[in-house]
């Protein structure tokens, strides 16, 4: 409801913006002062990879001998269209949308360990997990300034964007490289072991509950863009932004509930590693075309 | 028939078109200025890549080092530059006198005269050069200091034997060789010198076969010699300054003349020619090598040069207004009134020379005159008066000399312009106070006084012998004594009475105190303003200033240099010059605007016409920032007025932009950031976006009111292209277009 209100909001900001500034007589590409860009984004997740050690090599010494392979989320690449309405020579406002995917490792390792650990009811499970995907669906307002003489949209200009995002897991058969304790028949040595395939199609039926996977962001941007024309409607569009998102922090572990839980993996869970992978890999990269009318 | 009448034909022929000619076509009572004629050469039309391009396909110079794009880059632009800057001009009847001169030693040799080509460059510079394409251009300053033909001769073929022994490239060469020695400056001297003595020896070949005199040899080394003085001497005599109204106190005027100190055996050490006394030795000796001869001076005869000489003298004249040479120019306009009492052009000029010594600040104007102890020739009594005057006194000579003018040319609109653009500058004059100036001139009251004298001494009055005077009864009376007025700084307001009881000036003055007493009271008004209301007041003349609410303009053609890590990249300012003249146009369609471009790129609008129409508006456009503190009144006024009738708009637009594409991130910081790698984006983003910068100036100049309309800066860190400059002009043309606002 705050989200919906948040929205309205920002929409009559902008629409009473379009109607009362008049001084845009000579603001436009070529007296156009409608834009609509497609937008490809790029991010590279650099700093999530140096912190999150479910892919760094360092850890993993079994490497060799398993059958998943080590993954990094290198690039995430997602799409958006704008539309950006001109208000003056330095002003314009408009919104985003947009949809991206991205990666996130299960779990932090136990330096100790060598390998995860994954706990659920009385069964632990060591090992490997692939990175869990997410697709993600924006909706951002937002408003755009140049500097000097820049007279928009062409040029260098600042963009701050108020949004809402929409991240959900993808729904698919995870890999896993799964291991468990089992005690010999003297009971006197425990070993490792993959678990079988029952309970390896077990767990990934029961990994996640997908009808309720839907995570909610806020976020602020902030992008120093760059269009330049090639026609005399076209212009291509590049730059780089940083990206902000406001995931609320939530307790994922009470003793009372772990019982209940039927699901490996619980929403607060995936949410705390949403959190934390965004607030780490919050540069990124688009270009695109804009075209003006 | 036909057999009887066809020698009588070709007599007639003859005498019309052949070597004695003589179509003076100029009235130099109602001098017109000389401007380029006929359809436009290759030279001035083709675009300059191309020529490069041209020359490497056909291999036109081998150079040490392959560096031949980079020399014909050099030749090529400096050459265009010099092309387009206004002051060429081809087609005219200096450029053909020139021409049929060339003609005439190079008859035997059709090949090399075909090759060749000549322009005139309007410049007071005593000059001529020859380029590695076989361009040789002669300056109207050089033709003006000549005596005659011959000498004319002796220094185009001087030209042509640089041309033809490729002095150029290998100039360029010597100087590639050379570029790290410690002493090449005197090794290029030398280098340069003994071209100088080959092209001198190589010419006598042309000048003894085309018949000149040998005699004429010398004296063209003496034009060089004394080219710094003014095309010819005139004494200037009390009369230059004192009329029957108005008398300059003899402390300010400088009876005798200064000597003359030019030397022919001057140190030539680091000079690129040798001095003149080496030259002349040197062409004694070659003289020797011919037998034979001849002793003409003119060949075109006498009376053509010295029409084409007095068309260089007058052009001289207005080459000197331009640059604010003013004294010069009312030198050399003194030395023309000999022969041209009853020009018309050569009162305006003078007119328009004595406003600008009066509008212009004194060290302005001294910084163009030679120093006191510099002083040189009759010219340096001029000088000499002009030095000593401060701003007061020379305000009043010149009102005294404008005045003189107008009476002389009472229905002349230009010189009634000139008088009242004076007498604004006046009325702006804290220092000149018109109340002062005296009802009786000098002579006068000098005449008054002595009747007084002679009636006292008529009349014995012992009594009074014995009325004791105190000091400052003394002091009283000496003020009051005509003869004092000679010894006082104030002598100009004895000279203007004629002038005072004017109506005309009297009302003109009225008015523009009453104009300047307003403007000071608004600024008044405006300084008991708050800082708000200020700040209000300035925003709206700054939205303003290029707003002109016309919707017709003449755009001339723009400036621009491109600049990248190298320097400037010629090619690439030359093809954005075109992009930028086609988004004008392009522009002025969308926003139906009558955009009327002056511009060598649009090659289909671009005549003779329109090649003269853009040297006469950088020419003003030059006038105007050279003189930016003052109310210039345009030296091509009524030249000005015909452009506006044609195009029928008074706003012009010119427009110079400068683009850098230059990356900055150093090195050295890249490591470093590596490691913080959300700082390195923003590190280099910042960079990035200083890649390109680009200064964009407009000018938007009102011809009518003769002064600059405004001028706006724009700076962008965009990459630029034909599109982006769409983007701008489109702006700026509807910002031109748009009528000004009110709040």
């Amino acid at each position: 409801m705050k989200n919906i209100l948040f929205i309205k909001i920002t929409f009559s900001a902008i629409f009473l913006c379009i109607y009362t500034n008049l001084d845009a007589q000579n603001s436009g590409y070529l007296g156009q002062r409608n834009i609509v860009e497609v937008n490809t984004t790029i991010t590279t997740p650099v700093i999530a990879n140096l912190f999150s050690l479910t892919s760094s090599d360092n850890f993993l010494t079994e490497k060799n001998v398993r059958p998943l392979n080590d993954q990094k989320d290198r690039f995430d690449f997602g799409y958006g269209v704008s539309y950006m309405r001109i208000l003056s020579r330095k002003f314009s406002a408009g919104i985003y949308i947009g949809a991206d995917q991205f990666s996130v490792g299960s779990k932090y390792i136990d330096r100790y360990e060598n390998s995860e650990i994954y706990y659920n009811n009385f069964y632990e499970y060591y090992g490997e997990l692939e990175l869990f995907d997410f697709k993600t669906f924006t909706i951002m307002p937002k408003i755009e300034y140049a500097r000097n003489s820049t007279i928009l949209p062409i040029g260098f200009s600042h963009q701050i964007g108020f949004g809402i995002k929409t991240i959900s897991l993808i729904e698919k058969e995870y890999k896993s490289d799964l291991k468990e304790y089992v005690t010999d028949f003297n009971g006197y040595n425990e070993y490792l072991q993959f678990i079988s395939p029952a309970a390896k199609t077990e767990f990934n039926t029961n990994m996640f509950d997908y009808s309720d996977n839907k995570f909610k962001a806020k976020m602020i941007m902030y992008a120093l863009n760059m269009r330049t024309p090639i026609s005399d409607r076209l212009l291509i569009n590049y730059g780089f932004q940083y990206t902000f998102n406001f995931i609320k922090k939530v307790e994922t572990y009470s003793s009372n509930n772990v019982l209940a839980e039927k699901y490996w993996f619980t929403k607060e869970e995936m949410s705390n590693l949403i959190r934390s992978d965004k607030q780490l890999s919050f540069i990124l990269f688009n270009f695109g075309l804009s075209f003006s009318f | 028939m036909l057999k009887r009448a066809l020698p009588l034909f070709i007599f007639f022929l003859f005498n019309q078109f052949g070597l004695t000619q003589n179509l003076h076509k100029k009235d130099f009572n109602d001098y017109k200025n000389i401007f380029a004629e006929g359809t436009i050469p290759d030279d001035f039309s083709a675009k300059t890549y191309a020529k490069i391009n041209d020359d490497i396909k056909n291999d036109k110079v081998k150079l040490k080092g392959n560096i031949e794009k980079v020399f014909l880059e050099g030749v090529h632009y400096s050459i265009t530059d010099l092309l387009q800057s206004g002051y060429v001009i081809f087609g005219d009847e200096v450029t053909s006198y020139v021409d049929k001169v060339v003609g005439n030693l190079l008859k035997d040799d059709p090949n090399l005269k075909e090759e060749l080509r000549f322009y005139t460059i309007k410049s007071n510079e005593t000059n001529a050069f020859s380029t590695f394409q076989g361009i040789i251009f002669v300056t109207t300053g050089l033709i003006s200091q000549l005596t005659n033909e011959a000498q004319l001769a002796f220094v185009l073929s001087h030209e042509i034997a640089h041309y033809t022994e490729k002095h150029v490239v290998e100039t360029f060469d010597f100087k590639v060789d050379n570029q790290r020695n410690s002493d090449r400056i005197q090794k290029l001297s030398s280098f340069s010198k003994e071209h100088e003595f080959e092209a001198d020896k190589l010419a006598l070949n042309l000048y003894n076969k085309a018949g000149y005199a040998i005699s004429e040899l010398n004296t063209s080394m003496d034009v060089l010699l004394y080219s710094y003085l003014p095309f010819d001497e005139r004494e200037i005599n009390e009369s230059f300054f004192n009329d029957e109204n108005f008398t300059l106190p003899s402390g300010y005027y400088a009876k005798n003349g200064f000597s003359i100190n030019a030397e022919e055996n001057v140190d030539d050490k680091k000079s690129s020619h040798p001095n003149i006394r080496k030259r002349k030795e040197s062409l004694a000796l070659s003289t020797g090598i011919y037998e034979k001869w001849g002793k003409e001076k003119f060949i075109f005869g006498e009376e053509n040069f010295s029409y084409i000489r007095n068309i260089c003298r007058f052009e001289s004249v207005r080459s000197d207004v331009l640059d604010g040479q003013f004294d010069d120019a009312i030198y050399s306009i003194y030395c023309l009134e000999k022969d041209f009492p009853n020009s018309i052009y050569l009162e305006r000029m003078k007119a328009k020379s004595w406003l600008g010594l009066a509008q212009n600040d004194r060290p302005d104007i001294l910084s163009k005159m030679p120093k006191s102890k510099n002083l040189e020739a009759e010219i340096g009594k001029l000088h000499f008066t002009l030095i000593n005057l401060d701003k007061k006194q020379i305000i009043g000579l010149a009102l005294r000399k404008v005045e003189d003018i107008r009476l002389k040319n009472l229905n002349d609109s230009i010189v009634n312009l000139i008088w009242k653009r004076l007498i604004k500058t006046i009325a702006s004059q804290e220092k000149f106070d018109v109340a002062k100036i005296s009802e009786k001139n000098y002579k006068t009251l000098l005449a008054e006084y002595n009747t007084l004298l002679l009636d006292t001494n008529k009349v014995v009055e012992p009594i009074k012998t014995e009325v004791k005077l105190s000091k400052y009864d003394k002091i009283k009376n000496s003020k009051s004594d005509p003869t004092a007025i000679l010894d006082t700084a104030s002598f100009f307001y004895y000279g203007l009475a004629d002038i005072k009881k004017n109506v005309l000036f009297n009302k003109t003055y009225d008015d523009f105190r009453e104009e300047i007493l307003s403007k000071e009271k608004v600024k008044a008004e405006f300084d008991a303003l708050t800082n708000k209301e200020q700040k209000k007041i300035e925003d709206l003349e700054e939205k303003n200033k290029l707003r002109t609410g016309e919707s017709a303009l003449i755009y001339v053609e723009p400036q621009i240099y491109c600049f990248n890590s190298k320097g400037i990249n010629r090619v690439k300012s030359e093809k954005l010059t075109e992009n930028f003249t086609n988004a004008v146009d392009f522009v002025a369609n969308k926003i139906d605007m009558t955009v009327s471009t002056i511009s060598s790129t649009s090659s289909e609008n671009f005549g003779t016409k329109e090649f003269n129409e853009r040297a006469i508006l950088s020419a003003y456009l030059n006038e105007i920032v050279e003189f930016e503190d003052i109310e210039v009144f345009p030296t091509d006024y009524n030249l000005l007025q015909e452009i506006q009738k044609t195009y029928n708009t008074d706003k012009v637009m010119f427009s110079i932009l400068e683009h850098e594409q230059k990356l900055k991130v150093s090195p050295s910081v890249i490591i470093p950031l590596i490691f913080l790698y959300p700082l390195a984006i923003i590190h280099i983003s910042n960079r990035l976006v200083q890649t390109h910068q680009t200064n964009l100036k407009v000018a938007v100049i009102d011809l009518k009111e003769g002064k600059i309309k405004g001028i706006e800066s724009y700076y962008y860190n965009d990459p630029i292209n034909k599109y982006s400059m769409k983007a701008r002009m489109y702006d700026i043309l509807l910002t031109v277009k748009s009528n000004p606002a009110t709040k």
